[in-house]
């Protein structure tokens, strides 16, 4: 047998890790046999399964033995045959879990007849391997030798071979003990028969009614996986024998699974199920041996997409035996339905109908994908990461476990844990999944869960606890259209299924009477914004979880809307709300109907006014030169002023640019614009008289700000239409960044259009429904996107064809150094990145990827963790320690200090009424000194220093010292800003004046600045 | 570093402050409570020959280095005890070249902030810069007797002897500025306007004038308010010309008639196809530098 063995690892070519190994195992068998000699001589002297006595102190039995008494003898004996299974031998494993599934074949003189009942084949199974593993830890050959499940089934432990030191993460060997062939009879493991009594199970007797015993299905079918492990491999190494090109599919889809979390923990879509699925589109001639990994990826694909397994069942076996049973019983007792090629064995037992509409839903996304021509499918298929936190909408939480144990007994799911061994954690999931997606209804498109990942254990513990698993998180797949409706409509009051639907949300449902005269049951949810209507989810689930599974509130932990917290605190400028302002705290300007800040009192609010650009009609009359358009515009702005307040009796303040309008509370910023005024900005006359166009500083801001402006804003908003959550997604977006100190490197625009590309090119993920995706998705763009070799593309209104973008890539490339370091492209703005011309700088980009990807990771964990986000604000804490010197605002003077990501407990009232206010002046329009600050500052010492700051209520301004500015450098009378003569070596060289500008800081803002913190360890002039 | 700087200090008081060639070193300081002091570089106002300047020569004294929180009225003050000062004006950038000034509009010319500027100060008699370059400081610009205000409480010293100040905080009065008067606006528009119209007709008649008239070589101006209206003389016009009469070219030119054609032809292609495979090795390059093929 020993020999078999090693012509086979020779015949693969494996290297000296795997020789090693061998070694090891031929190793057992010496042992073993002494061992058998001397120690158990016969069966019938065999210990009883209960009398564990025999085991070595070091190792503990890696079996939950509830209930503990079972009848039969156990004593162990050399493995009969020792194979090599699974994927490496095929050669279709991937990497970084190498894994080598040795199956060892207990001998016939272990077991008994029966065994296949009430767990004792399990139990015996459990005892063999922790035999084994007593005697390969002592085993100087192996670095660690540990205990795991086989694919997270509880009644099957498997043991764990590691090399030493380097090698451990290099390859694992997996013993996998299984029964010899024709042991069982197949005609016992069919998914209609029992083979866990009750009487055993519960320890009472079965209803002396004659009911009969309930079938255990799973039960059956582990039992029966371990009979099938060398037919399983042999059909698969028929197929995949010499066809590399399916190796390479198979390979392919175990990365594609991978990347969408798919495949693990129990009843997952493991690798083994697509080289299975990869066979059976084999045998069914939908895949050739000849085709490359490609196209065997996309027929997969595409047969996944458009079959519904838990529907229509598929199978290997074409034999026509009337003896097997039909794919109609297997649909009764498994939610998805794929049989092996003996016809008995469904491959996807454990998969649930959540579990394979999800594969479903991803194969469906990708099938598109692959079908759009984009130039990166490869990398958005196969290369981006989809985890949970990031895929869905919604997370929740259910911890701890212990909870679904009572779960199970209200839902009367005994059968159920009869045939999972008590596992009720598997035996509740499908009905929780099931009762929470009747509920939730039109507002989901998917839910999926995700099991805590295998465990692994050392032999000389005990196995864990189902309740110490972690938790179990569901992911909720919001549809956006569905998520409006506050109602959830009924049946009719005299219609029979009316108590159905009372029974189903029990004390939520009430008869209403509807407009169109109809009675009906329905459950209204209390939700006012769109913020909340987008929680309505979170209510569903508590409700319908207490109500039916016992699961008070404080077991779910839902994450879906922790974050608007902290965009709603900007309540003040979006969505804008109409302000009141108290008259006594202003001083006031009667002459001209405005309220002026007074000095003896706080800042007052924060005003931003809505501006409008009005175009008008072109005409041959305006002026051609451009001081006097400026002057025509002017005595426009003035003329507007005058008819609003005559005709509409409304406040207006006119200037030279624009026109203030004060309209119940709102105030809007009329712009009147000129359409040919940038052309004219742009005319240049040469010596020659020749008129050319030439862009000029001020032309293009004209430019940006009255055509490309109004532009963008229709577009975006047109985006908010279709995706609810845009907004909220922007708004965080700027929000962090601001928060991080970066705000002024980064326009407005261009972070929402980062945030628009987020939802017109979200692939490999589906638009995101709530702001929490969205902003996760925002960072992991931010720090993942190489801004330096690629454009982003925000396709907006789909304007841009294919072609074009390939165009636009090419021209990118050859135009790269005259372009910003951060490139956004849009329909309207094919070459220039106008928004981000001004900025970023790149260091500032650098920074914020760097952020990004340190944010990203962080956030991440406290959303997944199930007992608690903790701090949520963490990540919106900027690092203060890399800026050279510490400017502190006093918060009477910062007029959006409620805004700040620690919302102060206690700020200054900024002088606003509730109520309307009587009559109407206007009040104190975007007056922030924090900002007027700043601007003095950056004029003042922007050659020696940057400046960053929160404009939301920031208490506290960083200042980093150019790396340049303390350079010394010779004597010019154009630049001796701050700076002073020193004489070194001889020579009169200029040297920034250190003190005294960091004593300018404290003078120029008296009143505001509270402290100078120079850290002046860290620098060196 | 405070090491060096003290001993800087000390270096100081020895050595006087030093001060590049032609300059002489003045400290200001904002009061009495600050360390540090700023530099003011000062030297007599000179311009090279043959170039004018709008400031009286020997008059003038030319300042550098001037901190934000000194205004003109402050530098007026602080400089006063060398001799009566005549005026005093602040400006980003030392004046290059003599540019003619025009009063710029308050409404449509708003005031930029001001950073470190420099000024060029004018005294009524000579003595005074002689006067003011052998000052020894510190210069304080708040005292006691005339305490300046910045930040939120800065006074509002900017419209100084127009009369019309409006006391309050430095941001307040700035703000308080901002929100102007209407009328005044339309009553400068309207004059804008009417001089913009008088100058337009007073162009339009000259040019009716002029026009078909020759000049004494006997030229005869041709302009677009002629019978017939010419070409527009700007830069895309002339392209669209240029454009035009290369496509006439070249729809008479023979190709590949000769053979020295066809050679050139093929050299051409050759070339522009080795060009592409060059930008597209590159292409594959870079691409392969950007994946890294490892997906997790």
């Amino acid at each position: 047998m020993g020999k078999t063995c090693l012509q086979e690892y020779q015949e693969f070519g494996f290297k000296h890790v795997d020789i090693l190994y061998l070694r090891g195992v031929l190793d057992i068998q010496g042992t073993c046999s002494e061992r058998q000699s001397n120690q158990y001589v016969s069966l019938s002297l065999s210990p009883q399964l209960t009398d564990q006595a025999w085991l070595p102190a070091g190792v503990r039995v890696p079996l939950h033995q509830v209930p503990y008494t079972v009848k039969g003898c156990f004593r162990f004996l050399p493995p009969a045959q020792v194979t090599v299974v699974g994927s490496y031998l095929l050669g279709t494993c991937i990497r970084p879990d190498i894994n080598v599934d040795v199956a060892l074949t207990m001998p016939k003189e272990i077991l008994q007849d029966k065994d296949g009942l009430n767990q004792r084949y399990f139990r015996k199974r459990a005892l063999y391997l922790a035999h084994l593993a007593h005697h390969l830890a002592q085993d100087p050959l192996f670095g660690s030798v540990r205990f795991s499940y086989t694919n997270g089934c509880h009644l099957k432990p498997l043991l764990l071979l590691r090399p030493h030191g380097k090698d451990e993460h290099l390859v694992t060997v997996r013993l996998h003990p299984c029964p010899p062939p024709d042991f069982f009879r197949p005609c016992r493991l069919l998914p209609s028969k029992n083979n866990v009594r009750s009487a055993w199970y519960r320890g009472q007797s079965p209803p002396g009614d004659g009911s009969p015993e309930p079938p255990t299905p799973h039960y059956n079918t582990w039992v029966l996986q371990d009979t099938a492990l060398q037919s399983h491999v042999q059909l698969l190494s028929t197929v995949l024998g010499s066809a590399l090109g399916l190796k390479d599919g198979v390979a392919l889809l175990k990365v594609w699974l991978r990347q969408r979390d798919l495949d693990k923990g129990l009843g997952g879509f493991s690798g083994f199920l697509a080289s299975m699925l990869v066979a059976f589109l084999v045998s069914i001639r939908k895949i050739h041996t000849t085709m490359s990994g490609y196209q065997v990826l996309r027929s997969v694909l595409q047969f996944l997409a458009t079959t519904d397994l838990t529907v229509n069942g598929i199978s290997l076996c074409f034999s026509s035996d009337s003896s097997l049973p039909a794919l109609a019983d297997f649909h009764q007792s498994f939610p998805v339905v794929f049989l092996d090629s003996s016809g008995r064995l469904n491959l996807c037992a454990d998969v649930t109908a959540s579990t394979y509409h999800q594969v479903q839903h991803e194969a469906r996304l990708s099938m598109v994908l692959l079908d759009s021509k984009a130039d990166d499918g490869f990398q958005l298929l196969l290369m981006t990461p989809k985890p949970m936190i990031r895929a869905f909408d919604h997370i929740l939480h259910l911890c701890p476990l212990s909870r679904l144990q009572a779960a199970c007994h209200r839902l009367k799911l005994w059968p159920e844990l009869q045939d999972h061994g008590g596992d009720y954690v598997s035996a509740a999931l499908g009905p929780l999944t099931t009762l929470l997606e009747q509920g939730l209804g039109s507002r989901l498109h998917l839910l999926a869960h995700s099991r805590p990942p295998v465990s692994e254990w050392d032999i000389s513990q005990d196995p864990p606890k189902h309740r110490d698993s972690g938790a179990l998180t569901l992911g909720l797949l919001l549809r956006p259209e569905g998520l409006t409706s506050v109602l959830e409509l009924g049946p009719e009051a005299d219609q029979p299924e009316a108590a159905d639907f009372r029974q189903f949300w029990g004390s939520r449902s009430e008869l209403r009477r509807f407009q169109d005269g109809a009675i009906r049951e329905a459950v209204v949810w209390e939700a006012g914004s769109m913020s909340q209507k987008r929680l309505i989810p979170h209510q569903v689930v508590t409700h319908l979880l207490a109500l039916h599974a016992d699961i008070p509130e404080t077991c779910v932990h839902y994450m879906g809307g922790l974050l608007d917290a902290l965009i709603q605190g900007l309540k003040e400028v979006f969505p804008p709300t109409p302000v009141w302002p108290a008259y006594s705290f202003h001083k006031h300007f009667p002459e001209r109907a405005s309220l002026l800040p007074r000095p003896d009192k706080p800042c007052p609010a924060y005003v931003e006014p809505m501006t409008v650009v009005c175009h008008l009609e072109g005409s041959g009359q305006w002026p051609q030169d451009a001081e006097a358009i400026r002057r025509v515009r002017a005595a426009f702005q003035l003329r507007l002023a005058e008819l609003l307040t005559q005709q509409h009796g409304l406040q207006c303040r006119a200037t030279a640019t624009h026109t203030d309008v004060l309209k119940d509370g709102f105030v809007f910023r009329i712009r009147v614009a000129y359409q040919r005024e940038p052309q004219i900005l742009k005319e240049m006359r040469s010596p020659e008289g020749m008129i050319s166009l030439r862009d000029t500083p001020a032309s293009l801001r004209l430019e940006k700000e009255t055509k490309q402006l109004p532009l963008l804003t229709s577009a975006l908003h047109g985006l908010q239409q279709q995706h609810p959550a845009f907004s909220g997604v922007a708004r965080l977006a700027k929000r962090w960044v601001r928060a991080q100190l970066l705000g002024e490197g980064f326009t407005d625009e261009s972070l929402d259009l980062v945030a628009a590309a987020l939802f017109l090119h979200p692939e490999p993920f589906t638009p995101p429904s709530s702001p929490q995706v969205g902003f996760l998705r925002f960072l992991f763009l931010v720090s993942t996107f190489d801004w330096k070799n690629n454009p982003l593309i925000v396709n907006l209104n789909n304007e841009l064809t294919v072609e074009e973008q390939v165009e636009i890539r090419s021209g990118f490339l050859a135009t790269r150094k005259q372009l910003p370091v951060m490139v956004i492209i849009t329909p309207q703005d094919r070459k220039n990145s106008i928004w981000t011309q001004d900025g970023p700088s790149p260091q500032i980009l650098q920074q914020l990827v760097v952020l990004a990807a340190e944010a990203l990771p962080i956030l991440e964990k406290q959303l997944m963790d199930p007992r608690g986000p903790g701090d949520i604000r963490t990540v919106f804490r900027p690092p203060l320690d890399m800026y050279d010197v510490l400017i502190r605002l006093s918060p009477r003077h910062i007029p959006r200090h409620r805004q700040a990501v620690d919302s102060p407990a206690a700020s200054f009232c900024r002088g606003l009424l509730r109520e309307p206010g009587p009559s109407s002046l206007m009040p104190v329009l975007g007056y922030d000194p924090p900002q007027l600050y700043l601007a003095q500052l950056r004029e003042a010492y922007g050659d020696l220093a940057l400046f960053f700051y929160d404009q939301h209520g920031g208490e506290v301004i960083g200042v980093l010292w150019k790396p340049t500015s303390f350079q010394p450098h010779s004597f010019k009378a154009s630049n001796t800003k701050g700076r002073m003569v020193v004489s070194q070596g001889g020579e009169m060289v200029m040297v920034p004046n250190v003190e005294a500008i960091l004593e300018d800081f404290a003078v120029l803002g008296e009143g505001l600045v509270r402290a100078v913190e120079a850290r002046s360890e860290r620098w060196t002039v | 570093m405070v090491a060096r700087r003290r001993k800087r200090a000390a270096r100081d008081a020895e050595e006087g402050i030093p001060s590049p060639p032609g300059y002489s070193a003045v400290p200001i300081k904002f009061s009495e409570e600050q360390k540090a002091s700023h530099y003011l570089y000062m030297r007599e106002h000179r311009v090279r020959d043959g170039a004018k300047s709008s400031w009286p020569q020997k008059r003038t004294l030319f300042v550098l280095n001037v901190p934000p929180y000194c205004t003109e009225e402050c530098l007026a003050r602080l400089l006063s005890p060398c001799g009566p000062v005549q005026s005093v004006e602040l400006q980003g950038k030392p004046e290059l070249t003599e540019s003619p000034k025009e009063p710029k509009s308050k409404f449509f010319h708003p005031k930029p902030v001001a950073g470190f500027q420099v000024a060029y100060v004018v005294f009524q008699k000579p003595k005074g810069v002689s006067a003011a370059l052998a000052l020894k400081g510190p210069l304080l610009v708040s005292t006691e007797s005339h305490p300046v205000k910045s930040g939120v409480h800065r006074q509002g010293c900017r419209e100084a002897g127009g009369g019309g100040v409006l006391p309050g905080p430095w941001w307040i009065s700035d703000y308080t500025d901002s929100v102007l008067d209407p009328e005044a606006l339309r009553v400068e528009v309207d004059t804008f306007m009417e001089a913009y119209d008088r100058k337009m007709a007073e162009e339009e008649a000259k040019a009716k004038e002029e026009e078909g008239v020759p000049d004494e070589e006997g030229w005869v101006k041709v302009t677009r308010r002629g019978r017939r209206p010419v070409l527009p003389r700007t830069e895309a016009a002339s392209l669209r010309v240029l454009e035009r009469e290369k496509r006439k070219r070249a729809r008479k030119e023979l190709l590949n008639f000769y053979a020295w054609q066809h050679r050139e032809t093929k050299m051409e292609h050759l070339a522009q196809l080795r060009k592409k495979f060059e930008e597209d090795k590159q292409r594959i390059e870079l691409m392969r530098a950007q994946r890294k093929f490892r997906p997790y």
